[in-house]
């Protein structure tokens, strides 16, 4: 019964066949796409990237609802230069995922025509947690009491930018969803409160870097957490260490974090990292005047230089 | 707090005595520093500056000399932050040593033989070490003729020049071949990569053992090198470069297949070397 | 090592937090947001003892408090030609309450690298001796745990101090010495004993051994890899989606690869070990740029052959204890069991050795 929750047979069998016509007739080389991992007893189904070269393979694609991670990151990986045909890859794009895409283009990280877009309309992902309390036993779930609450908030369904749509695009819930209701939380703490909030969170962190790495934002070639000259952030992890690592990679994305929610995700310490781009997000919406802060433009509120601003540091 | 002697990372300090510019450029310089402990050649030690952080340096002064002196003698290469901030030090200042790491080459199974040695730019360090410390137990191991083809990017790169050029020529039975990538005009030397030119001297395998040390790609010529003069893989000795963080195969790091380079290296020989996984 | 036996649970846990918190640092695992981590004992409310062994597996291994993410080494200050160096590694006398027999285990396995070979690491030697281990056996193990396929028992108490059996419908907390050190312990406190009837004691077992962990039939008793293994093409395809992260690293309990790290503040410094993961891409990128393994291929390949051979070759152990915390976490789902069972599927089509 969840398991019908999870599945769309008919939209898998559009992207299979699809997929497969593009990489016969040469229009990609590769594509960046979604499997089922072998299922295991007492486990929860779990669908994760996979790279597809030859037509043959097509089989093993899937779309479900536990498709968690983004794809476009991936990207980077493949080899840059050379036959660009090498990098023309096809990839699955839902709405999250787009704006991902958006962030890497814009920052010259991968280029437009290098990828070929199916879009899919997403109406959300479930949550592995809800989704655990639930499985295998529960004969009726709603599928709205097993999604993810980023996907419960989301207002970008459907991808903004692609080449194809695999299904009919879906009514988009007004932007109001994202009501930043823990950051008013957070705001209304005195200075000290917060402090001792974030004290607790960042304690937990191992510095995994699970957070920057699935990070659509976190796109630079050289990361400065790895750099040892300046060492602004070594291995040690004593907490004010933790709040400059925290505080880096959050004045990094700001302004530049689509929403897309995987840092939460990934954490394996259940750190809500998500709350400070949140909170830029909250900012720039107010003193910017941005009704869509997670969508990226040529040019972000923080991302450019003016020499008549009033303030006289950056 | 641990009693003393239990923190096998805990350095001892030791005092800057001289620093002597071993090339023209100054990119390698060689640190001699006060006191010494007992170790054998090829073994290494992790130097330190603190505040920057520590490298695993090859000890190049021989152990008889290091014994009489009371000294130890590092020869680095300025290739990273660590080995940048050691260069900025003088005759005085203070750095962290701990070792000897690692295990050493076996010249106590070389008695009778000839000795073939073969370096590369900074890669004669931890080889001056062994060749001072044969050519001092010559007689002790009934070892043959020694020789020593040593070659660098250009004459101005050559290191250790007082013995390269002077002392170890005018030892007995002991002849020294160097050469340069590149000559200027006062070069009256070979000029060529040192692989082909040990073809060009090609010294004979039997009764001989060969003793690498050098860049990765002049040791993986040199190896071919030897091959076609009919070296065999045991006859073949040379030493693994890897990054290294604890010295005695706690921290992982150094790990190539079971072994560690850092306690089961960095001495192998090319049978051994043809044991582990290609990593390294 | 003897019989079971029951105490009153009230006045362990009085014990505990007031008499044995004062010559010991005291850890247990609490539940923080969801995440259960290890915390000091320091002004516990009643009925601590009571939820902290009824507690899930923590995210964080047991045993780490032994290998801190930031272990201090030495203090330094001063100028270049006046340094004064002071030793700063320390080792406390140190309870840990709660610690699961996969954890156990994994301190057994890292005492072969620690303690057993020569250039003994004698900090680690001796915060081993001055930790007492007080297991908790699994009453409820989570989906994704395979530690019997491992060769773990889940309610076993070899490989701690004293193991406690939070079972239903015993009366008071069924406990069990099995080292010397644990005795001791016990003594130190002065509880009211009662020694179990040989029956209870194995009925108690009987509990433990009737839960079900279906992730270890499926796992099967996997045997070691060969060296051969490493030319395997399975390494470049299952590689592909690892994100680099070093979550799977410092989730497992057999990981300890560490790195030595200056921290430096003005005059004043810290020399640490640090907690490293051979899955980023730069640890063993060397100053000069050379990286014997520059690729994820190579990155994931060095972990699952480290724990499946290389650990085998020299250690004679698989280091894995089945604590499934990668088969929960990882963020790909490269985690331990799929890479098993895709070797596992690679051997048996190109002819290899079974695993």
């Amino acid at each position: 019964m969840i398991a019908a929750l999870l599945e769309d047979k008919h939209l898998e069998e559009l992207l299979r066949a699809r997929v497969r016509q593009l990489l016969e007739s040469g229009q990609i080389s590769l594509f960046l796409g979604y499997e089922r991992q072998e299922s295991l007893p007492g486990i929860l189904p779990s669908s994760v990237p996979c790279i597809i070269r030859d037509p043959s393979d097509v089989a093993r694609l899937v779309f479900d609802r536990v498709c968690h991670r983004s794809l476009v990151k991936y990207l980077l990986d493949l080899p840059t230069g050379g036959d660009s045909k090498e990098r023309r890859a096809g990839l699955v794009v839902r709405g999250c995922d787009s704006l991902a895409l958006q962030r890497l283009i814009q920052d010259h990280r991968v280029s437009r025509e290098e990828v070929y877009l199916l879009g899919i309309p997403c109406t959300g992902m479930v949550d592995k947690r809800k989704l655990s309390k639930v499985y295998p036993q529960s004969p009726s779930v709603s599928l709205e009491s097993i999604l993810d609450d980023t996907c419960l908030g989301c207002d970008t369904h459907n991808p903004v930018i692609y080449d194809e749509l695999l299904c009919e695009k879906v009514s988009e819930a007004p932007s109001s969803v994202v009501d930043f209701v823990q950051v008013r939380r957070l705001e209304a703490l005195s200075p000290d409160e917060r402090y001792k909030v974030w004290e607790a969170e960042f304690s937990r962190c191992i510095r995994c870097f699970a957070c920057r790495n699935v990070c659509p934002a976190c796109d630079c070639r050289q990361c400065t957490l790895e750099s040892n000259d300046p060492g602004w952030i070594t291995k040690h992890t004593s907490i004010s260490e933790q709040f400059m690592f925290h505080f880096i990679r959050a004045f990094h994305v700001a302004g530049r974090c689509v929403g897309c929610g995987e840092c939460e995700r990934v954490c394996p310490m259940g750190i809500n990292i998500g709350e400070l781009n949140r909170k830029f997000m909250k900012d720039i919406r107010e003193l910017f005047g941005r009704d869509n802060p997670k969508m990226p433009r040529d040019v972000e509120p923080l991302g450019k230089f003016n020499p008549d601003d009033p303030e006289e540091f950056l | 707090m641990s009693e003393t002697g239990k923190n096998p990372l805990l350095p001892s300090v030791h005092t800057i005595r001289e620093v002597r510019d071993e090339t023209d450029v100054g990119d390698v310089k060689t640190f001699v520093v006060d006191g010494s402990f007992d170790y054998l050649p090829g073994q290494c030690a992790m130097v330190s500056v603190f505040g920057v952080g520590e490298c695993m340096i090859s000890i190049t002064s021989s152990p008889d000399a290091s014994a009489r002196g009371r000294y130890l003698e590092f020869a680095v290469k300025k290739v990273g932050l660590v080995t940048e901030a050691l260069h900025e030090l003088e005759p005085g200042c203070k750095i962290g040593i701990r070792g000897p790491y690692g295990n050493h080459f076996p010249f106590e199974q070389w008695a009778g033989k000839k000795l073939l040695f073969i370096g590369g730019g900074i890669g004669l360090a931890p080889l001056r070490s062994l060749i001072n410390h044969c050519i001092a137990h010559k007689e002790e191991y009934r070892y043959g003729p020694i020789e020593i083809v040593y070659g660098a990017r250009s004459p101005g790169d050559l290191c250790f020049k007082d013995e390269i050029m002077g002392h170890w020529p005018k030892c007995e039975d002991t002849t020294v071949h160097l050469t340069v990538d590149r000559g200027d005009e006062n070069w009256k030397g070979h000029v060529g990569f040192v692989p082909q030119f040990v073809e060009e001297i090609a010294p004979s395998p039997s009764d001989c053992v060969a003793i690498t040390c050098g860049p990765p790609i002049m040791i993986k010529l040199v190896l071919e090198t030897l091959r076609k003069l009919g070296f065999e893989d045991d006859q073949v000795i040379t030493t693994l470069e890897l990054k290294m963080q604890c010295g005695i195969g706690k921290c992982g790091r150094c790990n190539v297949g079971s072994k560690y380079v850092c306690k089961d290296g960095p001495v192998f020989s090319l049978a051994q070397l043809k044991q582990l996984p290609a990593e390294f | 090592m003897s019989a079971t036996i029951t105490v009153d649970l009230e006045e362990l846990e009085t014990q505990l937090a007031g008499d044995v918190s004062r010559r010991f640092d005291v850890y247990v695992p609490v539940d923080e947001n969801g995440a259960v981590v290890f915390r000091r004992l320091t002004t516990p409310a009643s009925g601590w003892l009571k939820r902290s062994v009824s507690l899930t597996r923590s995210v964080l291994p047991a045993n780490k408090l032994l290998t801190p993410q930031t272990d201090p080494v030495l203090r330094f200050q001063g100028g270049p030609t006046d340094y004064e160096v002071s030793d700063a590694a320390a080792s406390t006398d140190l309870v840990i309450l709660g610690v699961k027999p996969c954890d156990a285990r994994a301190l057994k396995l890292l005492d072969k690298v620690f303690a057993d070979e020569s250039d003994i690491d004698q900090v680690y030697v001796e915060r081993r001796q001055k930790t007492v281990l007080i297991g908790v056996a699994c009453e409820k193990p989570e989906p994704t745990c395979f530690c019997k396929a491992m060769g773990v028992s889940p309610w076993s108490s070899d490989d701690c101090d004293l193991m406690i059996y939070p079972m239903q419908g015993l009366e008071g907390l069924a406990l069990k010495c099995s080292s010397d050190k644990g005795q001791a312990f016990l003594a130190g406190m002065h509880l009211t004993i009662r020694e179990l009837p040989a029956e209870t004691s194995e009925e108690i077992e009987a509990h433990y051994r009737a839960i079900p962990q279906p992730l270890s039939e499926f796992v099967g008793h996997p045997e070691a890899l060969s060296l051969d293994s490493f030319e395997l093409p399975i390494w470049g395809r299952i590689s592909e989606r690892c994100l680099s992260c070093g979550l799977c690293t410092y989730l497992c309990p057999t990981c300890y690869c560490f790195a030595v790290v200056d921290k430096s503040l003005g005059e004043r410094g810290l020399r640490a070990r640090c907690w490293d993961s051979c899955m980023f891409p730069d640890f063993l990128k060397m100053a000069g740029g050379h990286n014997p393994r520059p690729t994820k291929k190579e990155r994931v390949r060095q972990r699952f052959m480290h724990k499946l051979c290389y650990t085998h070759e020299r250690y004679g152990q698989i280091f894995c204890v089945g604590c499934g915390r990668c088969v929960e976490k990882c963020p790909v789902g490269l985690h331990f069991v799929d890479v098993l069972s895709q070797l596992r599927r690679e051997l048996a089509g190109g002819g290899g050795d079974g695993l």
